[in-house]
């Protein structure tokens, strides 16, 4: 009798499993067609982003979150999490199937944006930012370290905010647009070029405390 | 040599067959459609397809025909007039795919939402009135059982059509009417051509049947865009024959 009670637990789980919408979590890499190694400009919440880091390649990885919004001690936070490849070789045509480089974070500070739940994040809409201005910041976390980017030219451009229905009822709401800025690092210029972002923002990817 | 009159074949048949037959298409996998969610990963390097949809097509038609022979009876020309119900679909190629069997499917993009509806087959049905225009050559002499080669066209136009849509969730079948206005429309227009094989069974001057092996060889269509892209196919022809 205890087995059956198991079979069916089993059971409730694969079906609850199915219902979700896991297929809109996945990553969907289509290439762009100038710069095969990054992902396309999309629209679509394929859960992608990419940009060249200097010559290599900072792009999602199928290990983590590609995107969070977190807002906390008044601040919101637009982070994007992957890993940081080189930029040539073999690799290049399917990037992120093998997430060979250390893992990735990229965190920009959003001002005067106060959302109270992931719907909120719809105002971002066709909103740009400039990231030189001061107070903006800017950190990249390179597996533990720690990087704060001194921006003097860039910006981070939400170009289309959505709300996403599935059969009517809203699952979450897709940020796509482009970012590209250069920076000092320890005194020395570098730069982050051709990013671009297509992701889902659900109530899990969101975080408020 | 082959082409070689035998005595009492001066005469010219001519016969009334009523046709169905049947042919089966194969699709191009329809990638690029601007209002389907890709849902795999898609590698530049092999080029690979962008999801895991796959389009199908197949026709059934049904039709009267009148063939008049010449040349000594071995040409024969046929001609009449044809329904065609033709079956376009979409739908989730499991076999290959995750365990998902839906598909997505841009419903609406209004200001700052967008829609999608969890799709599992849609399904093109579209009715056409044609005329078909059929050349058979009989090399063989005349026989009870006969083998014969044929070129055949055939003219279609549309007189009517209707989408099924197979949704994830039955109470969104309300909306079938919305994914019918997003795929393309049905062609307005087509025209076959295609290559036979075929037995004439039956003696001549009574009725018989015929049975062709039919291999569409090109497919023209009026509109520029379609809801499937037919590639190569084959199929089966019957007539029942009635000499006059």
């Amino acid at each position: 009798m205890k087995n059956i009670y198991i079979l069916l637990l089993f059971c409730f789980v694969i079906t609850a499993c199915d219902s979700s919408e896991y297929d809109l979590e996945k990553s969907v890499y289509v290439p762009d067609d100038e710069y095969a190694s990054l992902p396309a400009y999309t629209e679509w919440g394929y859960n992608t982003f990419g940009a060249f880091y200097e010559r290599k390649l900072f792009i999602y990885s199928v290990t983590e979150v590609p995107a969070k919004v977190i807002y906390t001690n008044n601040v919101a936070r637009f982070i994007l999490k992957g890993s940081l490849n080189s930029s040539s070789g073999y690799y290049d045509s399917y990037p992120t199937y093998f997430s060979y480089g250390p893992v990735m974070s990229l965190s920009f500070d959003i001002p005067d944006f106060h959302p109270e739940t992931y719907e909120d994040l719809i105002d971002l809409n066709n909103k740009t930012y400039d990231l030189s201005v001061p107070g903006l910041n800017v950190t990249a976390v390179i597996d533990a370290d720690t990087i704060d980017l001194d921006i003097f030219n860039g910006q981070l451009q939400f170009k289309k905010a959505q709300h996403l229905l599935v059969d009517k009822n809203p699952v979450n709401v897709i940020l796509s647009g482009y970012f590209g800025f250069q920076a000092l690092v320890n005194g020395s210029p570098v730069s982050f070029s051709h990013g671009r972002f297509d992701v889902c923002i659900d109530e899990y990817d969101f975080a408020r405390y | 040599m082959l082409i070689q009159a035998s005595p009492g074949q001066d005469k010219p048949f001519r016969n009334l067959s009523f046709e169905t037959g049947i042919d089966f298409v194969s699709c191009n996998p329809p990638d690029e459609k601007d209002y389907i969610r890709a849902d795999i990963v898609r590698y530049s390097y092999y080029n690979e397809s962008a999801s895991y949809v796959m389009a199908l097509f197949y026709k059934n038609y049904y039709g009267l025909k009148y063939e008049n022979r010449f040349l000594k009876n071995k040409l024969g020309v046929v001609s009449g007039i044809r329904y065609t119900r033709t079956d376009a679909s979409i739908g989730k190629d499991t076999y290959w795919s995750s365990k998902t069997d839906y598909f997505y499917v841009l419903s609406g993009q209004q200001g700052t939402t967008t829609e999608f509806m969890r799709v599992k087959n849609i399904t093109q049905i579209a009715h056409y009135l044609g005329i078909p225009l059929e050349f058979r050559f009989y090399p063989y002499e005349e026989r009870k059982v006969q083998l014969y080669y044929k070129i055949g066209f055939d003219f279609n136009f549309l007189v009517g059509n209707h989408t099924n849509v197979v949704f994830r969730e039955r109470a969104m079948n309300q909306y079938e009417e919305e994914i019918s206005d997003i795929i393309e429309d049905p062609w307005k227009f087509y025209a076959t051509a295609g290559l036979a094989v075929g037995l004439k069974i039956g003696d001549a001057g009574k009725p018989g049947i015929n049975i062709e092996a039919c291999i569409p060889s090109g497919i023209m269509r009026s509109n520029s865009s379609s809801f499937v892209s037919p590639a190569v196919g084959a199929g089966i022809q019957l007539n029942i024959r009635f000499p006059l």
